[in-house]
């Protein structure tokens, strides 16, 4: 260092500035690809019937003429499905018409194709084999070996994986990658049901075998891209819905139609869908969502007139009553047990669910289980106001522990209960709980930057505020819906048509139930700030846009390719866009955000306008 | 690299600016790095104690005025300076990849990078820079103060109010 002169500092701080930025450029044109031609619309529908007719033996439609001049950057890919599995994948370069065309004879000669019943349904059966085309549209490389880096390398539902060596080539597709459940499955998180990225390894793995090598044969002298492809699909997924009423109402009723459809015997529901198999997918049942699932199902009825709902939430009340109510404490204290353990938010949201029964009519039965179920809760108050979350069946004690979400749940059940039967008793600890909540509950250095998922307090705040002077809990709200807000994404913010939803960049997908759990939270946050007198402007375009969201990824029909069983899986609302299951809460948040949202613009005289982005 | 003219003797003099400023930094890495962080990685680990521990003995060095520290200075600042620059260039890189990918980062996640350029710049990029820069000498023969009366008037005015 006895030579460094402060020229030589300012040498090397230019040099490294220069270099980052360079650096920079050539990085950003390295990994971004510019996106190759599409076919026009016409074309895309012709090479779709050009295709059905081949299958069911009708006259090939004429092709337009920009289908007979349109030429990929890359090959075009066409895939044979049936009950959600890819029977045959044609690969081609050529034409589009020349490609298709190349298609039809081939899968005619593919038994694998013909043999399947699929393949002599006529037009239109839902159970009908159908094709999908994908055009490749421009390639990119890989970072491999960088942890995380290379599971990100490849955009969800956008790119996919091709691998060349000696002369062979092996593709995977979006439409397959997003068929086998592949993506956001490379990064497993602490977060519950969190994880993000592709699997590369596993992926290039697979393709290097289909390519008759080994992976590290093709690391050694082979090549491995990601290519950026778009599909021509039967059904579009997302589909673009304005955020009207009838929209909402309709969504909301095939919500509920799904929740039923899946509903087994004695009352219990299908915990999560499998829209790849058509069937549910063995999992832990859920007591918590089983009784907000209810809650759904009464709500419906009661906000839309859907009788079949409340049959369903009485069946699945009633199976809670005969087999998983327990006494915590004393005979009149019922809680809700399961696996051997009871939990406040099974508690409440049974609660909860009974209470909204109840609004639509009476049963002795069930007024009796909320009676006990509300004893139960504010058994469990502690001084400050806050609830012991837990219940030691074997100690016979409560255990002072306190878990996301179940502090709001009781509330807001604590408030319906009261509602329905009178109770001030349930008024009175839902007053002290609430004051808990917003006030103390969420006051330490920071607070006003930092919020955790609060739409149970938000929704039990708008239900209190006709009963209650709630000034912080409206603060504290409207204060959440701002800064949630700010993450809101806007159009174009991401790769996927996720404007709408909440996230902090594009690296994660969005996933649909905080969208919807959030729109709950900020529908009840608009009431109590109309009802306040307050500016909801920013907040009706907060919420509409979330509810746009919501309607552009339901299963109206969605990807019916992709699908075992479409007509089954109607109505439906996966976890996220690169998502085929359905968890029975996640249609529970979206539908009852839905129909809330329709009641209000009902409530106040005429369908919102379409959704857009607020910033 | 080439000297252009001969290093001024090293004078044993304190500088409790300069050793303060480097005590302080090594304590805040060492708190980022084993309170702050979540979770172990052992290149940040490593890297940043081994980075802490020469800006202690840099500091100290300067606050007691010893005849090795304005050399160990020098290179404390030239390293923190140099793991400062890469990790900016890093993160630049980063954006320009997570750009070029997916699009633009969002709003949401362009405040995160450049909360987190705002944590690593001044730290590791612009007080090593100063050091560095008060520590050695002008390029060009100049009328003002060598390097050594830069870093010690600086002190000395600070001193003095």
């Amino acid at each position: 260092m006895p030579s460094m002169t402060r020229a030589h500092l300012a040498r090397a701080l230019g040099g490294w500035a220069l270099a980052t930025a360079i650096g920079c450029i050539a990085i950003y044109a390295w990994s971004h690809i510019d996106e190759g031609p599409m076919p026009s619309d016409r074309a895309g529908a012709w090479a779709l019937e050009a295709l059905e007719a081949a299958r069911t033996g009708a006259e090939r439609p004429a092709p337009p003429d920009d289908a007979t001049s349109f030429r990929a950057e890359g090959p075009i890919f066409v895939i044979a499905w049936w009950r959600g599995l890819a029977l045959a994948r044609h690969v081609a370069e050529g034409s589009l018409v020349e490609v298709v065309d190349g298609a039809a004879r081939a899968f005619a000669e593919e038994p694998d194709v013909t043999g399947v019943a699929g393949w002599s349904r006529p037009a239109g059966d839902p159970h009908a084999v159908v094709f999908t085309v994908t055009v490749h549209r421009g390639d990119g490389p890989i970072w491999l070996g960088v942890p995380f880096v290379e599971n990100l390398d490849v955009v969800a539902r956008e790119e996919g994986v091709h691998v060349s060596i000696d002369g062979r080539d092996a593709w995977v597709t979006p439409e397959e990658l997003l068929g086998q459940g592949t993506y956001d499955d490379g990064v497993p998180t602490p977060l519950p049901d969190l994880s993000f990225g592709v699997p590369i390894e596993r992926i290039v793995d697979r393709l290097a075998r289909e390519a008759g090598a080994e992976m590290n044969d093709v690391l050694e002298r082979g090549s491995i891209t990601r290519f950026r492809a778009s599909s021509i699909t039967p059904h579009a997924w997302p589909k673009e819905t304005r955020v009207t009423e009838e929209a909402l109402r309709q969504a909301a009723v095939d919500g509920a139609r799904f929740i039923l459809r899946h509903q087994q015997g004695d009352g219990r529901y299908t915990y999560i869908y499998d829209g790849r198999t058509g069937r549910p997918k063995p999992e832990s049942y859920n007591m918590p969502r089983h009784a907000g699932t209810t809650f759904f199902l009464a709500q419906v009825d009661r906000l839309h007139g859907m009788p079949e709902a409340r049959e369903g939430a009485r069946r699945a009340l009633h199976w809670v009553r005969r087999q998983r109510i327990r006494q915590c404490g004393g005979p009149d204290l019922l809680c809700v047990e399961m696996f051997g353990n009871v939990d406040m938010g099974s508690a409440a949201l049974t609660a909860l669910a009974a209470a909204e029964y109840l609004a639509g009519g009476d049963d002795p039965e069930i007024r009796a289980m909320l009676d006990g179920l509300c004893a139960f809760m504010r058994s469990m108050q502690r001084e400050d106001g806050e609830l012991m979350h837990e219940y030691d069946l074997r100690a016979d004690r409560p255990v002072d522990v306190q878990y996301l979400y179940y502090s709001g749940e009781a509330a807001y059940a604590l408030l319906r209960a009261h509602a329905v039967t009178g109770d001030e008793r349930n008024l009175e600890v839902a007053r002290r709980l609430m004051d808990h909540l917003t006030g103390a509950g969420w006051s330490f250095l920071g607070s006003r930057y930092y919020y955790g998922e609060e739409h149970w307090t938000c929704i039990a705040a708008a239900e209190a505020s006709d009963r209650m002077e709630l000034p912080e809990a409206l603060d504290f709200c409207e204060r959440w819906a701002h800064f949630n807000r700010e993450i809101q994404f806007g159009h174009g913010e991401t790769p996927w048509q996720a404007h709408g939803a909440y996230g902090v960049g594009p690296l994660v997908v969005p996933r649909l139930t905080p969208v919807a759990s959030r729109s709950e939270a900020f529908i009840s946050t608009y009431e109590m700030a109309s009802r306040a007198g307050h500016d909801t402007t920013e907040l009706r375009a907060q919420v509409e846009a979330g509810l746009g969201m919501l309607l552009r990824w339901r299963w109206a029909p969605g990807p019916t390719h992709l699908l075992h069983d479409p007509a089954a899986a109607h109505g439906g609302l996966p976890g996220s866009p690169v998502e085929l299951e359905v968890r029975n809460d996640y249609i529970q948040h979206a539908c009852s955000a839905m129909i809330r949202w329709a009641d209000i613009l009902k409530r106040e005289g005429g369908s919102g306008p379409a959704h857009g982005p607020h910033r | 690299m080439a000297s252009e003219r001969a290093e001024p003797a090293e004078k044993p003099r304190k500088r409790p600016v300069l050793g303060g400023v480097d005590v302080a930094l090594a304590l805040l890495l060492l708190f980022m790095i084993w309170v702050a962080l979540p979770a172990r990685w052992w290149p940040v680990d490593v890297v940043g104690t081994l980075l802490a521990l020469l800006l202690g003995v840099s500091g100290a060095g300067l606050l007691q005025g010893r005849p090795w520290a304005h050399r160990v200075a020098l290179i404390a600042g030239w390293t923190a300076l140099g793991i400062g620059a890469s990790l900016v260039t890093a993160l630049a890189f980063t954006v320009s990849h997570v750009a070029g990918l997916y699009g633009p980062v969002g709003q949401g996640g362009a405040l995160i990078l450049f909360t987190v350029t705002l944590l690593i710049v001044p730290y590791l990029v612009a007080l090593p820079a100063v050091q560095v820069y008060l520590l050695t000498r002008p390029a060009l023969a100049s009328s003002g103060p060598g390097p050594e009366e830069a870093a010690g008037a600086f002190d000395d005015a600070r001193a003095s109010r």
